[in-house]
């Protein structure tokens, strides 16, 4: 293949995939900004094994895997999870909308919300990682390869993973879970900051 | 015969549902499927459940606008560029860390280096051993180094006393002048020493046990070395260490047969002490619990005093060891930062602002926000429509303005435009004309028969149908708004400083929840009085009599209340409002929507009755 067609193929494919990269390491790392650079340098290494490789049997998988581990090393740079859960929980994108809504629908929304983000919290890493890269539209081989584990066993680990995201956040909305998980005030969210 | 196929498990289901099976294996569950209710329920749940996931988090993932992909596709072609005139032996070297192998070494070897040196630390923490001796010493010596960073210092403290194995318990805090031996203390919210505090008090003077410092090494010291000990021993918690010290037996009724102080691991500095008391007949066991500890400047106490007359703190010293309160329960210097000195709202300040507002109906969604800042004080920031209302708000309350512990911040929409106008640039404003399909109301038919049975016709039938639907909605919107009121009210506490509220301010926090709740119910009556001669269905009702048990179970059921009431005013509007759905649509006329209607006065009832 001749430099110019690699590069418009190359194109096509960034423009496929940038989107749903960004998208599974947006909901890693919860930062607007640093998610589209980890996306960028994760592009820029893909396309620079490809060069020196004639082709992939799995580029998406690749991408992916390229794009997770900058992930883990960010959030690793970040030292504490806590900084993410607290980003997850105060700095949401909101939804789009276009409908004008009430202080109650906004709060009901923010508590659904808060809900959502303690229950996808709650999983584990690879439980997290699952369900992103599945919602990203990846098939189960190509899961596998990204997580590096045994492609027969990704259809489980995603079963189990719905079920447990389920479970809490059913938890959570019928107030099982209410006293754990409450909104915290402005107080106790100043004193969880001084703690950190 | 032929083999049956086997039934598919869960997992198998999710993969045939994301057609990660064979084509022959996915033939096979269709067939499955079609004949195998049980099958299809299961599949539908987990349809169900991914339906759920996504909704869920659909803002983990969503972002406002699309991603710009021509610019992001132009960054990208930069940085390739910049990379491809990287020198040669850069490349080199950046290929080679990017050689999977070599980094998966290298990261391994570093996490082992880590894990051994984790390991030696801890085993070196681990194995050293402290004395009692040495335990004491080393926390009166960090006391001693912390005052002598302050010039004249004040110790500020505040403790929490408990009788362990009851709820009973009382928050104590304590101004400490060290170098003028001057003494001042204060009740948290109440004006009568509790029978707890008093108590201990003269367990503490009994034993000789210094009652104004009791969490201090060097008291601690002093009663140990009065006493003949039988057994001493230092353990770890995840509190710090602790220092336990076992007086010998007999024990006379009041005499301190156990004590424990716990220091924090990083400073030594002493955060609780554990009682266990010889009583009539058996034991009793006391925890007293730092909550907050500052030392402060005398002069800077002094300056903030006579800065705010109604206060003064240290201004008459306290001879006497007593555990009594000061004249000014409202009033107190805030410990947690010296420069701000900021006062810390009580609770009953906070349920007298609550009260203040809820008597110009400020709580039935205005866009107000009671909040605690991180220095203890009450906020009260909002955005209201016009000057007379701001004026309202504010008379409300000018009785609590000028105290140190509240903050108001209310602007009026123009206020606040004008502040937006001068610190940002005009918005480009969209205007979007939306227009109504169709002109009907879901529940038209049903509403057109009662008023015509009535001997309604032309123009006043149509007029008298609007107005009924309006005031439906209404009515509908005034018990949302009881909801919400109810729900801002009972935020304002967790179950836990609920428990440490004193009587009165509990009883004036239950008044307002109280009339919240009745309003809410007194207008779904009135809404299915109105209703039900039109809807039948209106007679609904779910039969639950359970009662609340605690104050969790409170603060729960005022929740649901709240999230209840939201959905239901949403569907009774959308069935009295012009909409182009069916009329079968309609949520009032079906038994569900009154079954749930039923659950939120059930709950409202609940609340009314929870003492």
């Amino acid at each position: 293949m001749k430099h110019s067609e690699k590069t418009t193929h190359f194109e096509e494919f960034y423009r496929q995939e940038v989107a749903a990269v960004y998208r599974f390491v947006y909901s890693r790392v919860h930062h607007h900004e640093d998610a589209l650079e980890i996306v960028q340098e994760s592009f820029l290494t893909f396309y620079q094994l490809q060069q020196r490789t004639e082709a992939y049997e799995h580029e998406r998988a690749l991408l992916f895997r390229l794009a997770r581990n900058r992930a883990i090393d960010w959030l690793r740079r970040q030292r504490t999870r806590e900084r993410v859960e607290h980003d997850a929980t105060t700095n949401v994108v909101p939804f789009r909308s276009t409908a004008p809504r009430t202080p109650e629908d906004l709060l009901l929304e923010k508590e659904r919300q808060h809900y959502a983000t303690t229950a996808l919290t709650s999983l584990s890493e690879r439980d997290q990682e699952c369900l992103a890269l599945r919602r990203s539209g990846l098939r189960y081989q190509e899961v596998a390869e990204v997580l590096q584990v045994n492609p027969n066993s990704v259809g489980q680990l995603i079963n189990r993973a719905l079920r447990r995201f389920a479970e809490t956040y059913d938890a959570l909305l019928t107030g099982k879970l209410a006293g754990k998980s409450r909104i915290t005030s402005d107080d106790e969210k100043a004193a969880q900051t001084r703690r950190k | 015969m032929m083999k049956r196929p086997h039934k598919p498990d869960e997992n198998e289901l999710l993969a045939f549902l994301d057609e990660e099976l064979s084509p022959q294996r996915q033939a096979e569950i269709r067939q499955q499927l079609a004949a195998d209710w049980e099958l299809r329920a299961n599949l539908a749940k987990l349809e169900r459940r991914v339906e759920q996931f996504v909704d869920a988090t659909a803002h983990v993932r969503e972002v406002d606008e699309p991603l710009p992909l021509d610019d992001l596709w132009r960054d990208f072609s930069a940085r390739l560029e910049a990379t491809s005139v990287r020198p040669a032996w850069q490349a080199r070297v950046a290929g080679w860390w990017q050689t999977e192998f070599r980094l998966r070494v290298l990261i391994g070897a570093t996490a082992c280096l880590l894990v051994v040196a984790a390991l030696s630390f801890l085993l070196w923490q681990s194995e050293r051993p402290v004395s009692a001796q040495e335990f004491l010493q080393r926390s009166t010596q960090a006391e001693a180094a912390s005052l002598q960073r302050v010039g004249a210092p004040v110790v500020y403290r505040k403790i929490q006393v408990k009788r362990s194995g009851t709820n009973e318990s009382a928050t104590w805090e304590s101004w400490h002048d060290v170098e003028r031996t001057q003494f001042r203390q204060r009740l948290a919210d109440v004006k009568k020493k509790p029978a707890l505090l008093a108590e201990v008090e003269a367990i503490l003077t009994a034993n000789q046990f210094d009652p104004q410092r009791p969490l201090s090494a060097a008291a601690f010291a002093a009663w140990r070395n009065r006493i003949p000990r039988q057994a001493e021993s230092v353990a770890r918690n995840n509190d710090g260490l602790m220092l336990t010290t076992t007086a010998t037996a007999p024990h006379a009724v009041n005499t301190i047969i156990a004590a424990t102080l716990t220091v924090r691991r990083s400073d030594w500095h002493a955060i609780a002490l554990q009682l266990q008391v010889q009583g009539e007949r058996e034991s009793r066991s006391f925890e007293l619990r730092e909550t907050s500890f500052e030392i402060l400047s005398a002069q800077a106490l002094n300056d903030f005093a006579e800065a705010t007359p109604a206060l003064s703190v240290l201004a008459n010293p306290s001879p006497s060891p007593s555990l009594e309160p000061t004249a000014s329960p409202s009033a107190s210097p805030s410990a947690s930062t010296t420069a701000a000195l900021a006062a810390i709202a009580s609770a009953t300040l906070e349920v007298e602002v609550l009260e203040r507002l809820n008597q110009v109906n400020a709580l039935l969604g205005e866009q107000l926000n009671v909040t605690r800042t991180a220095n203890g004080q009450l906020k009260i920031d909002g955005l209201v429509e016009t000057d007379a209302r701001k004026s309202e708000l504010l008379r409300a309350l000018q009785a609590v303005a000028s105290n140190p512990a509240v903050k108001i911040e209310i602007s009026t929409v123009t206020e606040a435009q004008t502040r937006q106008a001068q610190s940002s640039s005009p918005r480009k404003v969209i205007v979007q004309d939306a227009q109504v399909a169709q002109q009907a109301i879901p529940v038209e038919t049903e509403l057109r028969n009662h008023f015509t049975a009535r001997g309604l016709t032309g123009e006043r039938l149509e007029q008298e149908i609007q107005r009924f639907a309006a005031q439906v909605c209404n009515r509908s919107s005034r018990a949302r708004a009881h909801a919400l009121a109810l729900k801002q009210i009972a935020d304002r506490f967790s179950a836990a400083q609920l428990q440490t509220q004193d009587q009165a301010t509990r009883e004036r926090w239950q008044a307002l929840l109280h009339q919240h709740a009745q309003g809410f119910r007194r207008e779904w009556q009135q809404l299915r009085q109105q209703l039900q001669p039109i809807f039948p269905v209106a007679t609904e009702t779910n039969t639950s009599t359970s009662k609340l048990n605690s104050d969790e179970e409170l603060l729960n059921a005022i929740s649901r209340l709240f999230k209840l009431a939201a959905t239901n005013d949403a569907a009774l509007c959308q069935s009295f409002s012009v909409s182009t759905e069916a009329a079968a649509g309609a949520a009032v006329k079906r038994a569900e929507f009154w079954r749930t209607v039923s659950t939120t006065e059930t709950l409202a009832t609940q609340i009314v009755a929870w003492q």
